[in-house]
């Protein structure tokens, strides 16, 4: 269960808004904000990959100028991964797909 | 209520990012309990992803990275990262990184697992059969920047003065060299004046030929928050063909036709001229005009302006077509103009031109003509990639014509003075430059050269046209090692494969885009049997010269014999480095031994030629008395500014007189559209670092071609559809996106998949500049089609 710290940019007028829809993710928390526009955002998800969606997702908010990172904590899933729990979701194939090389 | 482990650290995370735009934590009070429980401790670095140079720190438990944040009140990104920060610890930890050294003499065969020392003796023999039978020609080096500056200035210390070939060359080439040339063309030495500080001093800003917002999002911030914080004073201009999430704060947006930039920046000079909005005491001061040819002739102010009256606003805005207008580059002139601190960015959009030198030199000329140069908040700033294009590749001596420490290597007392501070007899380095990167694969793919090093770098997907020098790649003739910490699409065509310690793994300085030299110090160790570069260089070098029976290869490496690999062998490195080659040089970095960037959490920036001048953080800003002392040492009267680069003997800036060029490629009858190509802000180069990272895989798991509404609709292509994209050079089938990003009669890719059937790069175009010989990948000319419906599609990384 990654945990990361957040500062998102909100436009000043729309800052009350989405403060509110921030609050509506499952495993987000708002921890204040600022006349600037800028919201303390910490988000904790079962994994990275729920995680990504996450931020990607409030990027594309109406509103949302930026999202920049400033704290990320991992380590159940550097065990999951030294453990070989955690794979990647795709083959890694070696084949050469060449079906469009002239 | 007590906290749990996982409050604490939720904590922690709130706390640091309230840190950074300084809001009361609130919920997050017991922080400072906090910071003792998600980690044992926070180790300094620099991070690795890009060219930004951002501070961070690693967090360690039981001596394992499982944590990363941003420094409040860090230089350069005030203690904000983005995306790409979260990578490290999965890259480090990755099930895929290569382990053990691996060959196989033909490249049809299977890789087996071998010792290090028979690796290294292979390559040693491998290397010195070439320079034994075909001539030191026939050897070549092909790095990066991503490379530590110790990495690639060993690297090409042992390929120049010991294997007597100046085949060293490096990935910047496809991406900086062009800001090079301008640089050093129009100002006389390589490099920005300025820095990112000039930010929250600028009123101003123009962006051509670059993503900021995606391609560098810690200074997009910067820009942004000034932007913010100033909305009425500060102006945003951003010149792009196509519409980006950089133009998201921009005041005017003005696209035009691919190839036409030249013309574009011409034509703001020639408002600026028409309005009187130049700086007259400025250009008097410190400028010169040059007409290009053989010779160079140097004239004057007024020729200046006669050459320019091609460029009227409404001859350009026509020429220039998309939503120009001639009033619109006139707005544009005047704000650039009259300012009181105007900053310029540019990247691959600018650099990746048939015609990139120009196209820099073009920008330049602005700065120089409106005095928006050396004053707080004035620069003209080229934005870098690579954590260490800069001081690996521009500063270390990592292209095929440059010495380290900003020496052109056919300069015969430059080269000379190298040779003597390395202590190897005159004449052992080449005069002649080396082969430039497309030469280079040229001369692999004509069995020119038999053994190369590629380091840290995947030209097999990374070159233009890339498919027509992968054949050379595979040639059995040509014996290839990779230095690597995945499986890449080079690895697949070498014979030996040589595992790295990544960062954090290793010890050594980046230097980042505006001239800042930071220390990363090794703080885990390397999975299996992975090795430092400089580890590697070292026992290889000692090998070939028992095999070539040459003490002066011996000689290359004898000061670092026996040190050890972690921190002394980096160091001693660096000291000769720093202290012999770059002494006296404008990239003067004597100051900034280990000792004091372990101090200077911030790193220093060059020239810092003393002690106390780097502990003070260096240089913010060249050419200026009172902040450069090399400045105050070169000045000759009393002006504020001396430009004291080394390739301009007399001390002034260049005006040049440059025509508009268009692409290399236009778009005719048969291949109508314009294609042209860049990244994506969640990968980065060629995929086989952040590729493996599933979840940014999932986020945009897919290279898809960008069209303009418009022009789907006239062909029927609809979202998800599959298209193809064909140049002269091959084709590649891509999901559409409909989107209003690109202008009309253009398509946009983005290259970082490494799938056959969408590496963009194989079917770009390998034109480049005659000045930089940087390829011109952004314009080469397309058709499309459709070709089906949606298809499910699959992710494609190389594993061995
Ligand atoms: S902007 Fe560049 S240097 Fe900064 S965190 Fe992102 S990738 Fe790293």
């Amino acid at each position: 269960m990654p945990v990361a710290g957040f500062v998102v940019n909100a436009r000043r007028e729309d800052l009350k808004a989405v403060v509110d829809k921030l609050q509506e993710i499952k495993g987000a928390e708002v921890h204040g904000t600022d006349d600037k526009g800028h919201i303390v955002l910490v988000l904790e998800g079962d994994s990275g990959e729920e995680m990504e969606k996450v931020a990607a997702g409030i990027t594309r908010m109406d509103g949302v100028i930026s999202l920049h990172l400033a704290y990320f904590h991992a380590e159940d899933e550097v065990e999951k991964i030294e453990r070989g729990e955690i794979k990647p979701r795709f083959s890694f194939g070696r084949q050469h797909e060449k079906s469009c090389v002239l | 209520m007590a906290m749990t482990r996982r409050d604490f650290i939720k904590a922690s995370a709130a706390a640091s990012a309230a840190l950074l735009v300084g809001i009361n934590p609130g919920k997050a009070k017991t922080a400072q309990a906090a910071t003792t429980q998600d980690v044992d401790k926070w180790v300094r670095g620099v991070c690795r992803f890009c060219g930004v140079g951002c501070r961070v720190e690693l967090g360690l438990k039981d001596g394992r990275p499982v944590a990363l944040r941003g420094v409040s009140g860090s230089k350069t990104n005030l203690g904000f990262l983005c995306m790409k920060g979260m990578l490290f610890h999965r890259i480090m930890y990755h099930p895929d990184r290569l382990k053990k050294p691996l060959y196989r003499e033909r490249k049809d065969q299977p890789f087996k697992e071998i010792s290090w020392e028979e690796a290294l003796d292979i390559a040693a023999a491998k290397f010195a059969q070439a320079v034994k039978e075909h001539g030191p020609e026939s050897v070549a080096y092909y790095g990066s920047g991503q490379c530590l500056t110790e990495e690639t200035y060993i690297f090409q210390k042992v390929m120049r003065a010991g294997l007597r070939s100046n085949n060293v060359e490096g990935n910047p080439r496809l991406c900086m060299a062009s800001a090079v040339g301008g640089y050093l063309t129009s100002f006389g030495a390589d490099e920005p004046i300025g820095a990112y500080e000039d930010i929250e001093k600028a009123y101003c800003f123009f962006i051509i030929g670059s993503n900021m917002a995606e391609a560098h999002p810690v200074i997009f911030r910067r820009l942004m928050r000034r932007k913010l914080d100033k909305p009425q004073e500060v102006k945003v201009i951003n010149a792009d063909p196509r519409v980006s999430p950089t133009s998201r704060i921009a005041d005017m947006h003005l696209q035009f036709t691919p190839g036409t930039d030249l013309a574009l920046l011409n034509s703001m000079a020639y408002v600026i001229i028409e309005e009187k909005l130049y700086d007259e005491e400025f250009i008097k001061n410190y400028c010169k005009f040059k007409k290009p040819g053989k010779p160079v002739t140097d004239v004057g102010f007024e020729d200046y302006k006669a050459y320019l009256a091609d460029y009227t606003p409404e001859r350009t805005a026509s020429l220039c077509g998309g939503n120009i207008t001639a009033e619109n580059i006139r707005q544009a002139a005047r704000m650039f103009a009259t300012s009181r601190g105007t900053m310029s960015f540019w990247c691959m959009g600018i650099n990746q031109r048939i015609r990139g030198v120009w196209a820099n030199n073009l920008i330049h000329n602005l700065h120089m003509l409106t005095g928006q140069l050396c004053k707080p908040g004035a620069d003209s700033f080229s934005l870098t990639g690579q954590p260490n294009a800069c001081g690996g590749v521009r500063e270390g001596g990592g292209l095929c014509h440059i010495l380290p420490g900003h020496r052109p290597v056919k300069i015969d007392k430059l080269r000379h003075q190298v040779e003597d501070l390395w202590g190897v007899p005159r004449g052992r380095i080449p005069k002649k430059p080396g082969y430039h990167t497309v030469a280079m694969f040229s001369a692999v793919n004509e069995g020119k050269i038999k053994a190369i090093w590629i380091n840290c770098t995947s030209p097999a997907q990374s070159l233009p046209n890339c498919d027509k020098y992968r054949k050379g790649m595979a040639r059995e003739d040509v014996f290839m090692v990779v230095t690597e910490i995945f499986p890449t699409k080079t690895t697949e065509l070498a014979n030996l494969v040589l595992p790295t310690a990544f960062h954090f793994e290793k010890t050594g300085v980046y230097g980042c885009t505006e001239r800042r030299s930071q220390l990363t110090v090794k703080t885990v160790d390397a999975p299996g049997e992975a090795k430092p570069e400089v580890w590697i260089v070292r026992e290889w070098a000692l090998k070939l010269a028992e095999k070539l029976n040459d003490p002066v290869i011996k000689k290359c490496v004898e000061p670092f014999v026996g040190l050890d690999e972690d921190f002394d062998l980096p160091k001693a490195i660096w000291d000769e480095y720093t202290q012999k080659i770059t002494a006296g040089r404008d990239n003067d970095l004597r100051g900034a031994t280990y000792e004091v960037l372990m101090q200077m959490a911030d790193g220093v920036q060059w020239p810092a030629p003393t002690k106390e001048h780097a502990l003070k953080g260096g240089t913010y800003k060249k050419f200026v008395r009172g902040i450069d002392p090399l400045a105050d040492k070169h000045a000759k009267d009393d002006k504020p500014y001396v430009f004291y680069g080394p390739a301009h003997k007399d001390a002034k800036l260049y005006f040049w007189l440059r025509p508009y060029k268009g692409a290399a490629e236009e778009p005719d009858s048969e291949y109508p559209f314009f294609l042209s190509t860049g990244r994506i802000i969640d990968h980065w180069h060629t995929t086989s670092m952040t590729g493996r990272i599933p979840e940014l895989m999932r986020a945009n798991p897919y290279a898809y071609v960008e069209i303009n509404p418009k022009d789907a609709a006239r062909l029927g292509i609809k979202p998800g559809d599959m298209v193809e994209v064909t140049t002269r050079r091959g084709k590649c089938v891509l999901p559409a996106k409909i989107y209003v990003g690109p202008m009309e009669g253009m398509v946009f890719v983005y290259w970082h998949d490494m799938h056959e059937d969408r590496m963009i790069n194989r079917v770009t175009k390998d034109a480049f500049d005659p000045g930089s010989k940087e390829p011109e990948f952004k314009i080469c000319a397309c058709r499309i089609s459709r070709v089906s419906g949606p298809k499910q599609l699959r992710p494609f990384i190389v594993q061995m």
